[in-house]
């Protein structure tokens, strides 16, 4: 099966794994192809003509880089793979730290919502993020979503140089799954163009992390978002946990 | 200046506004935050929230999610009652304040509901030290009551009652009403004894027209006519929302023309000030370098994959 991958910079991972894979020869039969742009580079894409083009040169070169071509002919695959695309649990723990839905436990000082509204209003605004504009522009085809991963746990002790997204606190409160649950039910819910994949149990801690082995080596050593070291981007390995469960799942649309 | 003056004229300060339900077709709350007024919100929905979403959940309308209210009965109970008998009902296996069925478009767990319904309490208990002037959108005189003459809402299709619970309809008397308005007023002035509490009487859109004449004189309660007229005026597309914003914090239309008296401001309010500006200054920095550096890691991360 011909996939079309497209991401922003967690692709890598996927790329990393496809070819630990491939080089033990337990590559999945699937004929992937990868484009991506770093941070919201995707987001200047056009389609027309059942072709979709980047609007800049810099993300036209990271295409042609990646994918050997700009121009990704849509009926040239079987199905579509994206990838990361500002999905990500932080919106959930951003909304946590002022709001909190009946039944979770670190309600204290604040806002105490309907998980109704809870669902209603994240499932909206991950609609408005790269990836549901992306799945938008594939309708009517095969579409995979895979969101980015959660962070890797030991940024959850908030080391210098990190951000603060609230992890320990959720966790802490003992809302972590709860908070995993409703990412994956509102991720899932935003996109009616493709059929999302959640991270695989398996490389999840505490509900809203990402298990250490599978973010090792993944870091830069430079201070990204990631931190001083990178807690955002995960390794080769978590890609090959990912690859097993692509081609069931394309088979089950 | 006479120093217990405590009006916005004495002090150069627009009052600390509040809006207590209103009619469900229309928000006078949300008319005064589209005129420029700022109106107080203890129950905020994210700031991020789509349109869409906080009005199918009521987020936005008024200053706490109280529902509909719209009589001064509601609106005294909502302070005093807590949670009376028969409040929760059944929708299935599932749950519904009958108090404010309005403002949650689906029911709840049983298990959750008290706790959900205690937090917006508390919002309500927070409201009368919040502001300085409470607006009450008067628009009906009918209610739904039962044999303890607790007010509820209306019944969503499909919600059952609790045992024993029999609701009817009753319409209040102008004395009734009265009433109910100087017992609010008293209760909130114990609260806060420099509230303002003030009556809008606005047509309801969503219910039968009544007469509200006789609730414009309460003593205790403030009534403006042309404050009624031009927020009814101003909703329906009018000119005037500045007037309107400047009546509804509390100035006087005769101070209307020039521009607002600046708040005289405090040598700690100008520290706080230049403290403030500062950490925004930085906060600034803070996020561009932030921005830079997060766009480096996701370059560095994405071509490291591809250049093996």
């Amino acid at each position: 099966m011909r996939i079309c991958v497209i991401g922003n910079s967690h692709i890598a991972a996927l790329k990393l794994g496809w070819d630990a894979l491939q080089a033990s020869g337990q590559a999945p039969d699937l004929r992937p192809t990868f484009f991506g742009a770093p941070s919201d580079g995707v987001r200047h894409v056009r389609v027309e003509s059942g072709v979709l083009s980047p609007k800049r040169k810099d993300i036209a070169e990271h295409f042609r880089t990646m994918g050997g071509t700009d121009r990704i002919r849509l009926d040239d695959y079987d199905a579509f793979f994206l990838i990361g695309l500002n999905v990500s649990v932080k919106r959930i723990l951003r909304f946590y730290k002022t709001h909190a839905w009946a039944g979770l436990k670190g309600t204290a000082g604040k806002v105490l919502v309907h998980p109704g509204f809870a669902r209603d209003f994240l499932t909206e605004r991950y609609a408005d993020t790269l990836m549901g504009v992306t799945a938008g522009h594939l309708q009517g085809r095969r579409v995979l979503a895979l969101a980015e991963p959660f962070w890797a746990e030991w940024v959850r002790k908030g080391q210098k140089d990190t951000p603060e997204y609230g992890w320990d606190a959720a966790i802490t409160a003992g809302d972590g799954p709860a908070l995993g649950a409703m990412f994956r039910a509102t991720v899932a819910a935003s996109l009616p163009h493709a059929q999302f994949l959640p991270q695989p149990e398996a490389t999840v801690a505490h509900g809203i992390m990402t298990a250490l082995p599978y973010n090792k080596d993944a870091s830069r050593l430079i201070s990204g978002e990631g931190g001083g070291t990178d807690a955002a981007h995960m390794n080769g390995d978590f890609g090959q946990a990912i690859w097993p469960l692509v081609l069931p799942a394309l088979r089950a649309m | 200046m006479d120093e217990d003056d405590l009006s916005p004229e004495a002090s150069g300060k627009p009052a600390r506004l509040g809006v207590l339900g209103g009619d469900g077709l229309w928000s006078v709350a949300q008319v005064l935050r589209e005129a420029g007024a700022e109106v107080a919100d203890l129950e905020p929905a994210p700031k991020t929230v789509a349109a869409e979403v906080a009005a199918r959940w009521h987020y936005g309308r008024a200053s706490v999610r109280a529902g509909l209210l719209g009589h001064p009965r509601a609106c005294l109970q909502l302070f005093t009652a807590g949670m009376p008998k028969g409040w929760i009902w059944k929708a299935g296996s599932l749950a519904v304040d009958g108090l404010r069925p309005e403002v949650d478009p689906e029911p709840m767990d049983r298990a959750l509901i008290e706790a959900y319904r205690l937090a917006h309490l508390a919002a309500v208990a927070r409201l009368a030290g919040s502001v300085d002037r409470l607006i009450l959108p008067l628009c009906r005189t009918r209610a739904m009551v039962d044999a303890a003459g607790t007010v509820f809402g209306s019944r969503p299709k499909g919600v059952i009652l609790p045992t024993g619970v029999k609701l009817s309809e009753v319409t209040f008397t102008v004395n009734e009403m009265r009433d109910d308005l100087r017992a609010l007023s008293e209760h909130l002035r114990a609260i806060n004894p420099g509230l303002v509490l003030q009556v809008t009487l606005q047509p309801s859109l969503s219910d039968t027209p009544c007469d509200l004449t006789g609730l414009t004189d309460v003593p205790g309660v403030h009534h403006d006519p042309v404050f009624d007229a031009l927020l009814l005026a101003v909703k329906n597309g009018a000119k005037g929302a500045r007037v309107l914003a400047h009546l509804a914090q509390g100035f006087d239309i005769d101070a209307f023309g020039g521009p607002a008296a600046a708040p005289v401001e405090s040598d700690d309010d100008k520290r706080q000030r230049r403290k403030e500006r500062r950490k925004a200054r930085e906060a600034g920095r803070a996020v561009q370098l932030d921005a830079k550096s997060a766009k480096v890691v996701c370059e560095d991360e994405l071509l490291e994959a591809f250049r093996k």
